[in-house]
């Protein structure tokens, strides 16, 4: 690390740990997204990405949190923890194709500037069970982009191996705030445990690996020092310490690895100056010690890395009384030389296995553990996909064909809200008026398109014309998309076969259901509906689309649009009770194949706090 | 939004240093860095733009020195 940086080190084994690791990811990917869609046709492609990358990258990050204390439980895990750089830089990669996708799908496209609607559509900061739980995924993946941005050996000169470190540690927090992120989201609008028990599951295992790893760390501090009347510490007799390798002692939390090679005994900090490696977890190779993470090498008596290297340790004295070695506590100046201590009987022992990465070789005795760790994980992922998919719920049949514009001919009104009229022919070959909700673009309404339009016209009662639309269809009820291009609406003359719109008699009513935004709910999205998609929503009805009610039970569907008991709009009235159970007390008048829902949004409006899928339970109550 | 647009400013700034830093500073402040490549310049803009910061308080402390 001290001489000139290399943008990205491959050597034969990390490029095959990346070779392995890209086929990991393909797979998954491919796995995921064609389980996915076989098993729910109906789900639109940017959900199933997003699904995709965000488990991927969640269960890469178990991986890489598991990664270290297997490694010091077990030292053949090792070959895994020295490519840990790549796997985290890689999991960011993917974690970023879930955010950015999130945030332009959720929150893109609308009036708001994308990070500001993150932060201010779903405003129940107060609430556990409305909590805007995006804004968690998006501090975690902040903290990952800073993690990611600086894994690199100039960042971790730069900002000093302590500080380097301390930021590096913020995963944990970005853990904690993934694992929140998904509680808080997608499982409380799922109604199967499986989901919930697989997250469980891996937080137990993260937290087990740390907790045995920590106890082994614990067990081995806590042995008492003896001393002799000079007050050096007792490490071990020489028979006690493997050939090249060490024992290490800890002295008031500072750790001291004393090796053996030969006939000789050197003492050296046991903190790899690269990134703060366990040296007495080491061996020495070719007369150096060598770092068990990521092969970083110091010569033993110098107390330095070899040149061209600059690193430095801090060295110790040690001695030999009979077959009893000794060390002084007190540290010598890092980079200070000493002379070997020398053992007059010892006997050489077998060497034993060690594995050092840019050597690319994997000794035997780890193998077998890898042989069974590596396709374990690529087995653990299909099972990990198969479950996923198969526990999803809630998937409706809907659908919306961004490529498909249809020519539609009908009626044009702007009040109660956009819509078109069409006369179409019923199962029994009877003329009958279909509603068509409009919208526009994006998260935007059709009341100004319209209006523009309408407004050409003043002195016409009725106004005809033809418009280029796309289908949003969900349980036979039908929204259009309209086009922005110019002359996407042209007046054609008026007809006679179309009724004029009549106003049935209003009746009281109370229902309970959700507040949903019809263009998103009817199938642009899907699901279009609930926690989830909550911010999306607010967007969506921010930008002018007409909010709508869905009451739902096992026996009927029923849709009301919202509107002010004056005949305005009430969209930035009711924002704060969109996609969540809520009962509304108004007046219902039927529009042709809709139900228009006239309300007071201060006083009709009452949000209930039974978690989300009970609104699948209720409908009308009188 | 003034959150928002501060935000903006804070990357903005960001990657102005971020090219100087890489393009033309950091090899005086880590002699590895001399003669570097291209993308090694490149990598280290995305962690220079967020960290510019300290890059700030590292040229100064590094240039008094001086």
């Amino acid at each position: 690390m001290s001489v000139k940086y290399i943008p990205i080190i491959w050597n034969p084994f990390k490029t095959k740990y990346d070779v392995i690791f890209a086929l990991f990811v393909v797979l998954y990917l491919t796995g995921f997204i064609s389980i996915s869609m076989y098993l729910y046709p109906q789900l639109i492609i940017d959900t199933i990405i997003i699904r995709s990358f965000g488990t991927l990258a969640i269960l890469i990050l178990h991986v890489i949190l598991s990664i270290g204390p297997l490694a010091r439980i077990n030292k053949s895990f090792l070959p895994i923890l020295y490519n840990r750089r790549h796997l985290g830089v890689s999991m960011f990669l993917i974690a970023s194709v879930h955010a950015v996708y999130s945030i332009i799908f959720f929150h893109g496209f609308g009036i708001n500037n994308p990070l500001y609607s993150l932060f201010t559509a779903n405003t129940h900061y107060d609430s556990l069970t409305f909590f805007p739980f995006q804004v968690l995924g998006f501090f975690a993946y902040l903290i990952l982009m800073v993690m990611a941005f600086t894994s690199h050996d100039f960042w971790l000169n730069f900002l000093s191996p302590k500080i380097w470190k301390a930021m590096h540690m913020l995963v944990y927090i970005a853990y904690g705030l993934v694992i929140m992120h998904v509680v808080l989201g997608i499982i409380q609008y799922e109604n199967s445990p499986i989901l919930f028990s697989l997250l469980f599951l891996g937080l137990i295992t993260i937290l087990t690996l740390h907790i045995i790893s920590g106890y082994k760390e614990y067990r081995f501090d806590s042995i008492k020092n003896e001393t002799d009347k000079d007050g050096w510490v007792y490490v071990c007799t020489p028979n006690e310490i493997d050939e090249n390798c060490a024992k290490m002692v800890n002295i008031e939390g500072e750790r001291i690895a004393v090796f053996k090679y030969g006939n000789k005994l050197s003492a050296v900090h046991n903190v790899c100056k690269h990134q703060n490696g366990p040296l007495g977890e080491g061996k020495i190779v070719d007369g150096c010690i060598t770092c068990p993470w990521h092969g970083y090498q110091y010569l033993p008596d110098k107390g330095r890395a070899p040149e061209p290297f600059t690193e430095l340790l801090a060295t110790y004295e040690l001695k030999l009384i009979g077959d009893k070695i000794y060390v002084n506590p007190i540290a010598l100046p890092e980079g200070t030389a000493i002379e070997p201590t020398i053992i007059p009987t010892e006997e050489p022992k077998v060497d034993t296995d060690f594995f050092i990465g840019w050597l690319g070789i994997i000794p035997n005795s780890y193998q077998s553990t890898l042989r069974f760790f590596v396709p374990s994980l690529f087995l653990l992922s299909i099972i990990f996909i198969v479950v996923i998919s198969n526990s999803t719920n809630k998937i409706r049949f809907s659908s919306y064909d961004y490529y498909k514009t249809l020519s539609f001919e009908g009626e044009l009104l702007l009040k109660p809200f956009p819509m078109l009229r069409v006369l179409e022919m019923d199962k029994n070959r009877n003329p009958k008026v279909v509603l068509y909700p409009l919208v526009n673009e994006g998260k935007f309404g059709a009341d100004k398109s319209v209006q523009t339009f309408l407004s050409q016209y003043p002195n016409d009662k009725r106004v005809f014309v033809q418009l280029q639309a796309k289908i949003i269809e969900r349980d036979g009820q039908v929204a259009m998309e309209l086009m922005n291009t110019q002359d996407n609406i042209k007046k054609i003359k008026y007809s006679t076969s179309i009724p004029a719109l009549v106003l049935e008699r209003t009746k009281d009513t109370i229902l309970k259901g959700q507040i949903i935004d019809p263009k998103c709910y009817l199938g642009v999205m899907n699901p279009g509906e609930g926690k989830p998609h909550r911010s999306c929503a607010i967007n969506c009805i921010k930008g002018g689309i007409m909010p709508a009610f869905i009451t739902e039970n096992s026996k009927a569907k029923n849709y009301y649009i919202l509107i002010g008991n004056n005949g305005k709009k009430v969209n930035s009235d009711i924002l704060f009770a969109v996609a969540e159970p809520v009962e509304i007390k108004g007046k219902v008048q039927k529009i042709d194949n809709w139900n228009l829902l006239y309300i007071d949004p201060k006083a009709s409006i009452k949000r209930l706090s039974y978690s989300v899928e009970s609104n699948y339970e209720c409908g009308v109550l009188h | 939004m003034i959150v928002i647009y501060l935000l903006y400013l804070y990357v903005l700034l960001g990657i102005l240093i971020a090219l100087w830093f890489a393009f033309f500073k950091v090899q005086h402040l880590d002699h590895n860095a001399e003669e570097t490549s291209l993308l090694f310049r490149l990598l280290i803009l995305p962690g220079s733009i967020i960290l510019w910061p300290y890059i700030i308080y590292k040229i100064f402390n590094h240039d008094r020195k001086v």
